[in-house]
């Protein structure tokens, strides 16, 4: 649980409930968000991706390495399918103490038994009141914050990507010959000011867009052809959802840590093109959430995804006209979402 | 002299006519800087101050602090300093009598009138030799508070005024610590706590009926008016956007930058674009430049 | 420093949360020093608790303890953190001019500058500011932090063997190569406060 006092509490909730929020966004608005593409030299892709100003943001920074496997030899100009086994390791690098409050060892104690009283008072609410549909989304852990374990932290959201991307992506192009690849995605988070596994996701989405990998290395005299990868608007993204009782049943996204300590319930929706995955998310308030708010969850989260991938097409599509298949060079946008 | 920026270990004066001040220290090819600040000579003191370091801290300055722990007789305060401000059972004012001398049931109580993560404002008492600050709230302007929003910046940003309680003419009430942590809350601001705050008159800190930390949810609030609320989130990412761009903080600049976004038709959301707010501050440099000259 | 990009954090100084009485009248320095797998040309499943991690912070320790004017904060602790986003080569002399300029940048008193460079030898030649691939090939690599506008070394650090009589010279070379680096942290120093300072 996030410390906030109740003075504060009691501004963020009322904002809620007039559909405001303490900056001024709507519910389903993001911050600015702010893209750097292939900043590091010894990868095959890389991308750096804020949400938030510079002052106050969360920042992340993923790369992409890969190794080669078996080898498919054909004929020249096969259309080849090769295969790309994703492994995904997520390293949180937080400061402790900077955007988190300091408590001592009794305090914290103190913090996580009143969170179990008022999620057990809450789900006794609930329960009361519910018709049976309600939907308990995992299991209640203890939850995780940012004064906690940063090694649990960074094996819940490895695991959690892993998952993710634990079908092999298939990727295809012409060619005399094709590897598959085993490709080593790493990610470390710099700065964390909320909504650190929406970055993440956005980060890695943004540096497989830009992979290319060699694919002809056999004939020292032959030029490098890097090729187009795979198609990367199927790729998944997740976005934490925090719902609030203050508006009816609503969603908010993209929350600061004192939004998060005055919400209901979160979770992690993870869209493909078609798919929905619901997963309960460890950071932040535990509690429950009715089927209602998770249908509601879902359809924004499509749309925003919708969004997010076409400014991300299109800012993509302007650079690779403008550097005309050399070498990139780092260069950077904000997308503004509605 | 003129003010130059001294590194540290910068050798800023090899006379030894001069007494090392803050900032400094004696060796033996002279006063050398320990620091990066601006170096400055008053009387026969050379010191350096900072140009940007954690609050240090003077008697009499209106702080912002968060409760972080409660320990015997005393609440220890988060003022974003290099130790933990103390605020004594002795120096608030207690319901009843205030010159009622704090028995043992008061110690005990003491988590009825402060929690760990309450915000108050106080005033410096004294400085004690380690650097921790001593602080108190015997005054009816000090209190906890509620309802509202924190904003932190930089300590080094806020400009030393008469005025720290500021109430802005959109409606929305300020407090600037020295500190560097801002509350703004809303000028309308009734009073939840209307029939208590008669009951215990004198006091500063009213105590919670409840234990409100695990109730918190069924606090009510008070919905105040939606423009009130948008004047307040423009207000605070504002003060980021001084912060971002070191611009020096006060009231009166504060307002003025307000009105200045509004004239640029600005939304409060715009605020948040780092692009957009570097350009806002510029212009607003400039104008300010201008108006200057005019006058 | 060329391929090599380190990023360092200074949070701080804050209350120190610990009971022990040792920093009553002085104040303590923690680090933490990361490389990130993608960092080192060969992707390296690296952790905070591996050897090479462990040494290089109880090196910055060691060195900021002396350095830091610890006197003045008592019973504060100062974090450090230093994440590497790109390795090639010259590694701990980039964290430690990385370290610097964060300590200086939050406001930490400090007794001067401190300005790192490394130096190798292959061959008999001596390099200064070496690659990954040519510290590979070393015979002898030598760490030095110069304290500026003196001759005082607050760091020494040697790997392999350098012969006895090739110190001397290294060392020299070395001392040139810090008076390089100084004078560049110098100018950054003053341009961020110039851009701090010139807007009041």
């Amino acid at each position: 649980m996030d410390i906030l006092s109740p003075g504060e509490s009691i501004y963020v909730r009322g904002g809620f409930s007039q559909g405001v929020r303490n900056d001024g966004r709507d519910f389903l608005q993001f911050r600015p968000i702010s893209i750097e593409f292939d900043g590091l030299r010894q990868c095959y892709s890389s991308s750096k991706v804020r949400i938030g100003s510079k002052s106050q943001g969360t920042e992340v920074t993923t790369g992409i390495k890969g190794v080669q496997l078996d080898k498919h030899v054909g004929t020249n100009d096969t259309q080849f399918q090769s295969t790309c086994q994703p492994k995904i390791q997520c390293t949180v690098h937080y400061c402790p103490g900077v955007n988190s409050n300091e408590l001592t060892a009794a305090t914290r104690v103190q913090q996580l038994d009143q969170r179990y009283l008022k999620h057990a008072e809450a789900s006794q609410e609930q329960g009361g009141q519910s018709t049976g549909q309600d939907a308990t989304i995992g299991e209640t852990g203890s939850g995780l914050d940012s004064h906690s374990n940063t090694r649990e932290m960074e094996h819940f959201l490895s695991a959690f990507f892993t998952k993710q991307y634990s079908a092999n992506l298939l990727a295809s192009f012409q060619g005399s010959f094709a590897h598959d690849w085993q490709l080593l995605i790493d990610t470390i988070v710099t700065e964390d000011n909320g909504s650190i596994i929406d970055c993440i996701s956005l980060s890695i989405i943004c540096a497989l867009s830009y992979l290319q990998l060699p694919c002809d290395d056999e004939d020292p005299d032959k030029p490098f052809t890097l090729s187009q990868f795979l198609d990367w608007t199927t790729l998944p993204l997740s976005l934490t959802c925090y719902s609030i009782k203050e508006a009816g049943e609503s969603i908010v996204v993209d929350c600061y840590p004192e939004e998060r300590a005055c919400s209901v319930c979160s979770f992690v929706v993870t869209t493909r093109q078609d798919q929905h995955d619901i997963t309960k998310n460890p950071v932040g308030a535990s509690g429950t959430s009715s089927l209602a708010t998770i249908k509601l969850a879902q359809y924004h989260c499509r749309n925003i995804r919708e969004q997010l991938i076409s400014a991300l097409q299109q800012h993509i599509d302007a650079q690779r006209a403008l550097i005309n298949g050399e070498q990139s060079s780092i260069y950077s946008f904000c997308i503004s979402l509605k | 002299m003129s003010e130059t920026i001294a590194l540290p270990g910068e050798i800023i004066d090899e006379t030894g006519d001069f007494v090392n001040g803050h900032g400094t220290r004696q060796t033996s090819r002279g006063i050398v800087s320990t620091i990066l600040g601006t170096a400055s000579l008053q009387n026969k003191f050379l010191s350096v101050k900072p140009l940007r370091t954690n609050y240090q801290g003077e008697v009499g300055d209106v702080v912002v602090g968060r409760v972080v722990e409660i320990v015997q007789h005393q609440w220890k305060i988060d003022v974003h300093s290099k130790l933990f401000a103390g605020i004594k059972l002795g120096a608030i004012n207690l319901p009843g009598n205030e010159l009622r001398i704090k028995d043992a049931t008061d110690e005990l109580n003491m988590r009825g009138f402060l929690q760990e993560g309450d915000l108050i404002s106080a005033e410096v008492q004294k400085v004690h030799a380690d650097g921790s600050l001593a602080l108190h709230s015997r005054n009816l302007l000090y209190g906890r508070l509620e309802n509202g929003i924190l904003v932190k910046v930089a300590s080094s940003l806020i400009v030393r005024t008469k005025q720290h309680f500021f109430t802005f003419s959109f409606g929305v009430k300020s407090i600037f610590g020295l500190n560097g942590y801002i509350w703004l809350s809303p000028s309308s601001d009734i009073d939840i706590n209307q029939q208590l705050r008669e009951d215990y008159a004198g006091a500063s800190f009213i105590p919670r009926t409840s234990n409100v930390l695990s109730d918190s949810s069924a606090l009510p609030f008070s919905p105040f008016e939606r423009g009130t609320r948008l004047a307040m989130a423009r207000l605070r990412n504002i003060l980021l956007l001084m912060n971002s761009e070191w611009e020096p903080i006060s009231p009166q600049v504060v307002e003025e930058l307000f009105n200045f976004s509004h004239k640029q038709k600005l939304e409060v959301i715009d605020l948040l674009n780092d692009q957009i707010g570097h350009k806002l501050l510029t212009d607003f440099r400039a104008y300010r430049l201008s108006n200057a000259a005019s006058t | 420093m060329g391929g090599t990009e380190v990023r360092a954090t200074v949070t701080g100084p804050r209350q120190d949360h610990q009971k022990s009485g040792t920093n009553k009248d002085r104040g303590t320095i923690e680090t933490g020093f990361f490389i990130s797998p993608f960092a080192p040309v060969d992707r390296k499943n690296s952790s905070r608790f591996d050897k090479r991690s462990k040494e290089t912070q109880a090196l910055l320790i060691h060195l900021f303890e002396s350095i830091v004017i610890l006197d003045q904060l008592p019973r504060s602790s100062i974090q450090i953190n230093i994440t590497v986003i790109d390795s090639d080569g010259s590694l701990q002399a980039a964290t430690i001019n990385a370290a610097v300029l964060a300590l200086v940048s939050a406001g930490i008193p400090m007794k001067s500058l401190v300005s790192a460079c490394e130096v190798s030898l292959i061959d008999d030649e001596i390099l200064l500011d070496p690659t990954q691939d040519e510290t590979y090939f070393a015979s002898g690599t030598l760490l030095t932090g110069h304290v500026t506008h003196s001759n005082d070394i607050a760091l020494m650090e040697s790997t392999g063997q350098i012969p006895h009589d090739t110190l001397t010279s290294m060392l020299a070379q070395a001392h040139q190569g810090c008076e390089q680096i100084t004078d560049f942290m110098e100018k950054a120093l003053q341009t961020y406060a110039e851009s701090l300072s010139g807007v009041r």
